[in-house]
């Protein structure tokens, strides 16, 4: 029998912006790249018995500016992720800008068989220092593969600017907020699995209308929510 | 809150068994490894709330147990456990080892079948699996690419995820699988049933025979991206088959969904036939259900043309590369290297059709064709062979323990006893029981 060629996949990537400005400086960044480093096995796991997505990840870094780790979306079982370091400052405009740069069928979105909507997961600890992510937010807003994209963001610890981060989602309840590296590295692992998942996950009957879809940011919504309890994170101040 | 191991769960039959360690998880719960008077078994613990709070879920899974499995192809759930911790679950058998699961044979990395034969027998376990379910009054409702296990070698089927099998017209919550749904589960107009069923599994057996999705062709990779609205449109609102003989709006596009060109050649003629059928406009049509419906190919329907195709594989006599014979037109060889062409054959149609085989020295005729009350794929009641003195001449054997009768092309009528053969150059019909005949096509 001859053999076949793998089934037409569509790739879905998984962005990482992490904030790597000097405050992320210690446990924060060790626990971010210890948590990915261990999630990756799983996300390999997923791509390779997933007839419906090739998985594929990007990772923009941002202090001073922003700049990516990847020079094209890697596919999961390739992947190998480099510790990233801290210093600098927390220049978000700068990485919506090569976010948005990079949104597109001629950035990192162009695939011969299609993608799904990507999913970006935002990570960091402090407020934007840089005047321009207002104007770049705004320009991001009107790309279309943001506007499909499932959106979550990790505020980490108690100066995370909570109201810059649901500018960026779009909605307060995709924000996760954590106060420990322990915490940290859950939210990590859970967000990269279940957005990553959310593409060719059963979908229930619910009370929808004839022709109503559900969008792929209304599903992880849900998924987040039916979790809740996993990250409560019931530490009265930050352990860092 | 994941189970530690060790810990010790009742079951409603009074028996309690040991937790160990997780074998997986999925969107609705976990998979543990448990122990239970000495022997291993799988209990999938719920996690999702949607189920937990569900006590309608929870009945029906007390009442799939208590009726038990449909055949011996299902990992069907055995015992149910009492509530605890805020949850429940249910225990099945261990995937036996020599399994794997059906989309690691779709991403194709790893896991091939070992021969057309196999993955012919696949097909049939998995419609035969559907159709016993159906015939208890079942809807399996979840139908999709992650409920199978296959063996490579034998094309063994074993289907997991029984826990939203329903009482046809029942539905606990459940959809489906997006790109497995049929378009009116799709569209929201219904909820899952046997119809819906049928639909899926055609989905299934198409990909087990091609390789790619049967709705995905051009129409889906000019949009670079697949968003919920095109998903709608695509696979509710408005599917189009890849190979639809009247709208050629999605055919596959070479370069990207080549398995699905290279291997349509490769099939005969009726399989292709059954596939356009399967996903026809009016099959798919969810503004016309009842039309939809009756448009849909069933189980057995699938079954009867899986038995001939696989009776209908052949070795090249050139490469020894597998073939399945065409009906009534010549064969290529689908070895690129050979390329070899079988000229047509007499064909064997049996009781008007429903199953149909090429003539071919080393082809046998199985009990299932030669009287319609039996079910029976394996027993051989009949073989073709070369005649023993006449190279080229073609005979059929009769293997039953009962007489046939032939009819002679020149109308007259004799009997074929158990173990005389005839050459198919003389006759027309062959009778082997009242109302149960087979014509010789030339």
């Amino acid at each position: 029998m001859l053999k076949p060629e793998g089934i037409v996949r569509r790739k879905m990537v998984l962005f990482f912006i992490v904030d790597t400005s000097g405050s992320m400086w210690g446990t924060k960044i060790q626990a971010v790249n210890q948590a990915v480093c261990e999630v990756l096995p799983e996300l390999q796991k997923m791509s390779d018995g997933n007839a419906d997505a090739l998985l594929q990840v990007a990772v923009l870094g941002f202090d001073n500016a922003a700049y990516w780790l990847t020079a094209e979306p890697q596919n999961v079982d390739a992947f190998f992720w480099k510790d990233l370091e801290a210093n600098g400052g927390t220049n978000l405009g700068d990485a919506l800008f090569k976010l948005n740069e990079k949104l597109s069928k001629d950035g990192f979105m162009g695939h011969a068989s299609g993608a799904f909507a990507p999913a970006l997961f935002l990570m960091s600890d402090g407020c934007p220092n840089d005047d321009s992510y207002k104007k770049e937010l705004e320009k991001l807003r009107n790309n279309n593969w943001f506007k499909k994209a499932i959106k979550v963001a990790c505020a980490i610890g108690d100066d995370a600017g909570c109201s810059v981060l649901e500018e960026f989602t779009g909605t307060p309840e995709t924000i996760l907020t954590v106060h420990t590296p322990e915490a940290l590295k859950k939210v990590i692992r859970f967000v990269s699995v279940t957005s990553s998942q959310i593409g060719s996950q059963s979908a229930h009957v619910g009370n929808r209308q004839i022709d109503a879809v559900e969008s792929k940011q209304d599903s992880m919504i849900g998924a987040l929510q039916a979790s809740s309890d996993q990250f409560t994170d019931d530490s009265d101040a930050d352990e860092w | 809150m994941r189970l530690g191991i060790g810990r010790r769960i009742s079951l409603t039959n009074g028996k309690s068994i040991t937790v160990g360690d997780m074998l997986g998880e999925g969107g609705q719960g976990e998979v543990y490894k448990v122990t239970l008077d000495g022997k291993s078994y799988a209990l999938k613990w719920y996690t999702s709330p949607d189920i937990i709070a569900n006590e309608a879920f929870y009945k029906n899974l007390r009442n799939n147990i208590e009726s038990g499995t449909p055949s011996d192809k299902f990992l069907w759930p055995k015992f149910l456990t009492e509530k605890a911790e805020g949850s429940f679950g249910y225990v099945m058998d261990l995937r036996p080892s020599g399994y794997n699961e059906f989309a690691e044979f779709l991403v194709a990395k790893k896991v091939f079948f070992d021969s057309h034969a196999a993955q012919i027998n696949a097909a049939l376990n998995i419609t035969e699996a559907f159709r016993d379910l159906h015939r208890k009054g079942y809807s399996y409702q979840d139908l999709n690419d992650g409920n199978f296990f296959i063996n490579a070698k034998t094309g063994d089927v074993l289907v997991c995820d029984n826990d939203n099998v329903a009482p046809n017209g029942e539905n606990l919550g459940i959809k489906g699988k997006a790109r497995y749904m049929a378009p009116e589960i799709v569209r929201n107009i219904s909820k899952p049933d046997k119809y819906s069923d049928y639909f899926s599994l055609s989905v299934i057996l198409f990909e087990l025979m091609f390789f790619s999705h049967p709705l995905e062709g051009e129409r889906l990779v000019k949009h670079p991206c697949l968003t919920e609205d095109l998903e709608l449109l695509l696979y509710g609102k408005e599917p189009i088959f890849i190979f639809d003989p009247e709208n050629a709006m999605n055919r596959p596009v070479q370069g990207i969904h080549n398995n699905a060109i290279r291997y349509w050649s490769v099939y005969p003629e009726y399989l292709r036939d059954k596939f356009r059928k399967a996903f026809s406009y009016k099959a798919m049509n969810s503004g016309d259900l009842d039309v939809a419906r009756r448009e849909r190919i069933m189980d057995n329907d699938w079954r009867k043309t899986f038995i001939s195709l696989r009776s209908g594989i052949i070795r090249c006599p050139r490469c020894s590369e597998e073939i399945m014979l065409n009906i009534g037109a010549d064969t290529k060889c689908p070895n690129p290297k050979c390329g070899n062409v079988i000229g047509k054959t007499h064909s064997l149609s049996f009781m008007g059709g429903k199953y149909r085989i090429p003539v071919y020295p080393g082809i046998e005729v199985l009990g299932c064709m030669t009287d319609d009350m039996c079910d029976d794929r394996m027993k051989r009641t009949g073989y073709i062979s070369t005649h023993p003195q006449k190279p080229g001449v073609l005979g059929i054997r009769n293997d039953s323990s009962m007489p046939w009768t032939v009819k002679l092309k020149d109308g007259t009528v004799k009997p074929l006893e158990p173990g005389k053969s005839i050459s198919f150059g003389v006759i027309s019909e062959i009778s082997f029981k009242q109302g149960c005949s087979a014509d010789v096509i030339d």
